[in-house]
């Protein structure tokens, strides 16, 4: 058995995780799947709940250290930092990203087949909400937007970071990271969703020049890919960051 | 299996709880950790497992450095605390999950135990039992994982009085010559024909370590109807019974060691029973 790294310990931690929170999990995963069910039909933005869903998971992975016995248990489980910290990614990304196309598929199939009912029509289900371009998703006025997965990963990451942070650190330090953390998401969101933002704040047909001029800028090939390295430097650091949190982590 | 050289340990700036605390214990045993609230009994233990760091010295928890925190160390590491996690899993799902990641776990051994906890139903939630159920479940799952370093801090808290007995007679069962056991109590007489060693702390550090054998071959314990005092008389206690005595042993006599006595007389005269020993 490897020392540090065990393909078959990361899948015990993920087992032990889901087994641990199953009913939170049902709980999540009826309420993104009513969400999605409202979003086509009614035309409402559901946005929000994605985000909300990404910050429950990273701060539930680490809601563990908020009491020391649950701690100790923690820390005891014979397997690495690496591996937990691993497990905790797998959760955080790869199973946020299923959970979320899943639960817009079936939220999809659901209220097409309770509108077909109605209306006699045929049927028809949205399975377009992952592409090789990032996440769409059905907005206001029934447009689709992308939602860039890297968009999401940095703002997971940073949430999981600020997480383990909230549990683990003193409290000047946590206000610090949270506002730090906040000054980093913002902007990651605010030209992330640029149609979102730029209506809710200030309206449908605004022309509001800055904003569109950094957009326009952002949507350049080379703005593009340097925002991709960035984002996704910066999640690699937040990574690595936590392991060394949890590695340092005392009763 | 376990050393500790020289180690000093403080939770916050200028409030030193452990300085030049050097401990060696070896398989086999079972060692019994006594000391008033607040002594560092918890921390010590938390050490020896890689939950909190030293400031200083070195700790070695069967041949590794616990801070690293290997998974083999860790799968050879059981820690019951005092105050126990919280679990929301039925007992079969708590087994079900964290049995594999101890490979010489045995699950008969483990009905066996909770058999004689009179714990029968593995469908219950761990969350839904009492303290004292639930500690037998986590007791019963700590000896069945069959790992080389078992720490157990207060672990007969809540239990009631047939469990204690229970929890001797299973404690006692399963010892090995590659295991070795050490609780931490206030509770001394849940120790009484338990443990092979005895180690005292006072005043932050440790006072006094010696296997039981050495205790009575250096010590009387007797009760006197008087209260005589003569050169040999080390502690004496007024009860009931009489007069509870700790003397030294000058004539080599047989005498029932009486764990409380000793702990009072080792916090009394720690100095006579240091030099008595150290001969």
């Amino acid at each position: 058995m490897n020392s540090s790294f065990s393909l078959q310990r990361v899948s015990l931690l993920i087992k032990r995780y889901f087994k641990e929170n199953l009913k939170v999990q049902i709980i999540i995963w009826i309420v993104l799947i009513i969400a999605f069910m409202g979003s086509v039909p009614f035309n409402i933005d559901f946005t929000f709940v994605i985000y909300l869903f990404g910050f429950m998971l990273a701060t539930s992975q680490f809601s563990i250290f908020v009491i020391s016995s649950n701690c100790i248990n923690y820390l005891m489980i014979p397997a690495s930092m690496i591996e937990k910290v691993v497990s905790s990614i797998f959760i955080c990304f790869v199973y946020y990203f299923f959970a979320l196309a899943s639960s817009y598929i079936i939220g999809n199939l659901i209220s097409n087949v309770i509108s077909s009912l109605y209306t006699h029509t045929p049927f028809s289900v949205s399975f377009d909400f992952l592409t090789l371009k990032g996440m769409k998703i059905l907005i206001h006025k029934g447009e689709y937007y992308n939602l860039s997965i890297w968009n999401l990963m940095g703002v997971v990451s940073i949430i999981q970071a600020c997480g383990i942070l909230v549990q683990l650190a003193t409290k000047p330090k946590t206000v610090l990271s949270i506002f730090a953390g906040i000054l980093v998401i913002l902007p990651v969101i605010f030209f992330g969703q640029h149609q979102v933002w730029k209506t809710l704040i200030w309206g449908e047909n605004a022309s509001v020049d800055w904003y569109d001029r950094i957009y326009s800028s952002v949507q350049t090939t080379d703005s593009t890919l340097t925002l991709l390295i960035a984002i996704s430097l910066i999640s690699a650091m937040l990574w690595r960051i936590n392991y060394s949190l949890l590695s340092n982590k005392q009763l | 299996m376990i050393t500790i050289d020289n180690v000093e340990f403080t939770y916050k700036k200028n409030t030193q709880l452990l300085s030049g605390l050097n401990l060696e214990l070896f398989a086999g045993h079972i060692h019994g950790l006594l000391g008033k609230n607040g002594e560092g009994k918890s921390t010590l233990l938390k050490l020896i497992s890689g939950l909190v760091f030293p400031n200083s010295g070195v700790i070695n928890t069967i041949g590794f450095n616990p801070i690293k925190r290997k998974p083999e160390m860790l799968r050879e590491i059981f820690f019951l605390p005092e105050e126990l996690p919280q679990i929301l899993l039925t007992v079969e799902k708590y087994q079900e999950i964290y049995a594999p990641f101890y490979p010489n776990f045995n699950s008969e051994q483990f009905d066996q135990y909770l058999k004689e906890f009179e714990v029968y139903s593995k469908h219950d939630k761990l969350d839904k039992l009492s303290q004292g159920q639930k500690k037998k479940v986590l007791i019963a799952f700590g000896l069945a994982t069959n790992t080389k370093l078992l720490l157990m801090d207060e672990p007969t808290n809540g239990l009631d009085i047939p469990s204690k007995a229970q929890f001797r007679r299973m404690v006692a069962a399963a010892i090995t010559e590659e295991r070795c056991l050490v609780i931490s109590t206030h509770q001394v007489r849940d120790l009484d024909s338990l443990i092979d060693g005895i180690i005292i702390m006072e005043g932050h550090e440790i006072v006094f370590n010696e296997p039981i054998e050495n205790i009575t071959n250096k010590l009387l314990f007797k009760v006197s109807e008087n209260n005589e005092k003569d050169e040999t008389l080390i502690y004496t206690e007024n009860t009931i019974q009489g007069f509870c005595q700790v003397c030294e042993n000058v004539n080599n006599k047989d005498s029932r060691l009486d764990i409380e006595l000793l702990f009072n007389a080792v916090v009394t005269d720690k100095k006579r029973i240091k030099q008595l020993f150290s001969k």
